[in-house]
């Protein structure tokens, strides 16, 4: 008898193949489980109805002998993220009933490797937040306390995945939206260099910082969605290939030591330097890096994030899709549908981006803004030719609970003051568990690569779960 | 920032606010610009600050050739669909002038 509950999508395959287990049966385990245990989560806010057909394919695919890595693989798909034919909302009254005319490009690559879709899970409006109280739709809880939230804005898909609800899922991280949830949902969560996987089909938040990405069990499993949805696509000017920097024997880490000595939960340094003596035991080098930049770099991303979003979501105007609401004249329509159609974050934003993108403020803030994240860039740059990675905390606190920072929006800011510079620089970045506290919580461990280089991460992060993760 | 200010970027944004929500949002804008106004204190050189995004960072520009993938009226349907009002084969607004 197969235990579905400790299946990887690695281990799923071995049983798949041989006739153990067939993706029907997976899938109803998954669809049972998401009945019984979803209402008090609400990490999905729908089931799809074909998941059981999707999976009946790939058993005929199975019998015929066809393999493949993600074959009969059960996956959750964020809300933001296009599947031809079925609703994408981005948890937004906006685009409540707005249904996707194509498919995103990264599920296209996993209906070609076989993967079943269960159903799209709850988010931050628009990806705005980090609890995922943002979402129009109600908040997603912890499934380690149900009074605490799952982190954001991707926190259905990792509370899917902490659940047991699905085998893998997708998120998407804008400066920590997968591996801030991750990290409080005890998963395994990777966000992709920048033109690592293509974006085609992903609602758009800010798009010189946004990456689709993998949330998983283990760190084997996020490398093979990695690799099934990553790779240059025609349709996002911003995919690319290159070369990656090779895995080193010995890794040498560097740790910004200054940028550690406030704002951070006692219980999250604990477990951090325990994680540090852990890696030294691994025979990694530990260096101590300066990347002074670094406690700019969410300043600097709350004041380029609004900017481009305020670009981006323009195109929501009533007009051509998504929520309306008449007014007197058309300009009175737009402020309408808009007032109406956003939540207060997504306004509050909207706003903030029309600040520091106007006449009088546009060299104090955006303009500046610009010129640190690039001096982020080369802090990196100069961290990475003394060391292989660079090593923090995914988050400065274990999961908090429901309503404790959403009514003060800089609090909430702050949950990713760790996260937001491997976007800013555009650099791939995985959170590991690494542990838990007194209450039971997850803690997370992050480890950010010079560009194209998440083969170093899996690596380092395989030996670190294989030694240190039950 | 005073209301008046606020008023202005909420029609920049195109975001309708109700009154209580203005006196809200005024104290949340004040403390997240309060914040992020400390990227005033990095020590950047003035050659830093300048050049448009991007500009020297090894970015490429990516072309394409200009062509027209698909047939006149192909996807009409599937884009009028999502449309919230239509006339025939026309997204319907209203009128400008």
């Amino acid at each position: 008898m197969v235990d579905l509950d400790k299946l990887t999508i690695a281990s799923s395959q071995k049983f798949l193949a041989s006739g153990e287990l067939s993706a029907r049966g997976l899938t109803e385990f998954y669809q049972e489980k998401i009945r019984r245990l979803n209402p008090g989560i609400n990490a999905y806010l729908e089931v799809f109805d074909d998941a059981l057909e999707q999976a009946e394919v790939c058993d005929r695919q199975l019998a015929g002998g066809k393999r493949s890595p993600l074959l009969g693989v059960p996956l959750a798909i964020k809300d933001n993220i296009l599947i031809k034919g079925r609703i994408a909302s981005a948890c937004s009254r906006m685009l409540e009933n707005y249904r996707a005319g194509y498919d995103a490009t990264v599920i296209d690559r996993l209906r070609r490797a076989g993967a079943v879709f269960l159903g799209r899970t709850n988010m931050d409006e628009f990806a705005m937040g980090s609890s995922t109280e943002n979402s129009a739709f109600g908040p997603t809880r912890n499934p380690f306390d149900p009074s605490r939230t799952a982190g954001g804005s991707s926190g259905g898909s990792a509370a899917a995945v902490g659940a047991g609800l699905c085998l893998a899922a997708l998120g998407s991280d804008t400066a920590g939206s997968i591996r801030q949830p991750a990290s409080f949902c005890g998963v395994v969560g990777l966000k992709p260099t920048y033109g690592a996987v293509s974006r085609f089909g992903l609602i758009a938040l800010a798009s010189s910082l946004d990456q689709i990405g993998p949330l998983a069990k283990t760190v084997a499993d996020a490398e093979i969605i990695f690799r099934a949805i990553a790779g240059p696509d025609p349709n996002d000017s911003t995919s690319q290939s290159a070369s990656p920097p090779a895995p080193p024997e010995k890794f040498r880490l560097g740790v910004p030591r200054r940028f550690l000595t406030k704002g951070v939960d006692a219980a999250v340094s604990e477990n951090f330097e325990s994680s540090l003596t852990r890696l030294r035991d691994l025979g990694c080098e530990i260096k101590t890096v300066d990347l002074a930049t670094l406690r700019y770099s969410l300043a600097c991303y709350y004041v380029i994030m609004p900017a481009e979003a305020s670009t981006n979501l323009a195109r929501y105007d009533g007009v051509r899709y998504g929520f309306y609401q008449g007014g007197d004249d058309l300009f009175d329509d737009y402020l309408k549908t808009r007032g109406l159609g956003f939540g207060r974050e997504p306004r509050r934003r909207l706003i903030l981006g029309a600040f520091v993108l106007s006449a009088g403020y546009y060299d104090a803030y955006y303009r500046r803004a610009v010129a640190v994240r690039r001096l982020l860039s080369e802090d990196f740059r100069r961290a990475f030719r003394e060391t292989d990675l660079v090593v923090l905390p995914t988050a400065p606190t274990t999961a908090f609970p429901l309503g404790e920072k959403s009514d003060d929006p800089l609090k909430m800011y702050l949950s990713d003051i760790f996260t937001a510079a491997a976007n800013l620089a555009g650099l791939p970045a995985i959170s590991i568990p690494s542990g838990r506290d007194r209450a039971g919580l997850p803690f997370g461990l992050q480890f950010i690569a010079p560009a194209f280089g998440e083969d170093r991460l899996f690596a380092l992060a395989k030996k670190f779960e294989a030694a240190y993760v039950a | 920032m005073d209301i008046d200010n606020l008023e202005e970027l909420g029609r920049l944004a195109r975001v309708a606010m109700s009154v209580e929500e203005k006196e809200s949002l005024r104290a949340d804008l004040e403390k997240i610009l309060a914040y992020v106004s400390e990227l005033k204190n990095v020590p950047a050189g003035a050659g830093a600050v300048g050049g448009a995004a991007g500009a020297g960072d090894g970015l490429v520009n990516v072309w394409r050739e200009d062509s027209v993938p698909r047939s006149a009226g192909e996807q009409t349907e599937e884009l009028l669909f999502a449309a919230p009002r239509r006339r025939g084969g026309y997204i319907a607004v209203k009128k400008i002038l």
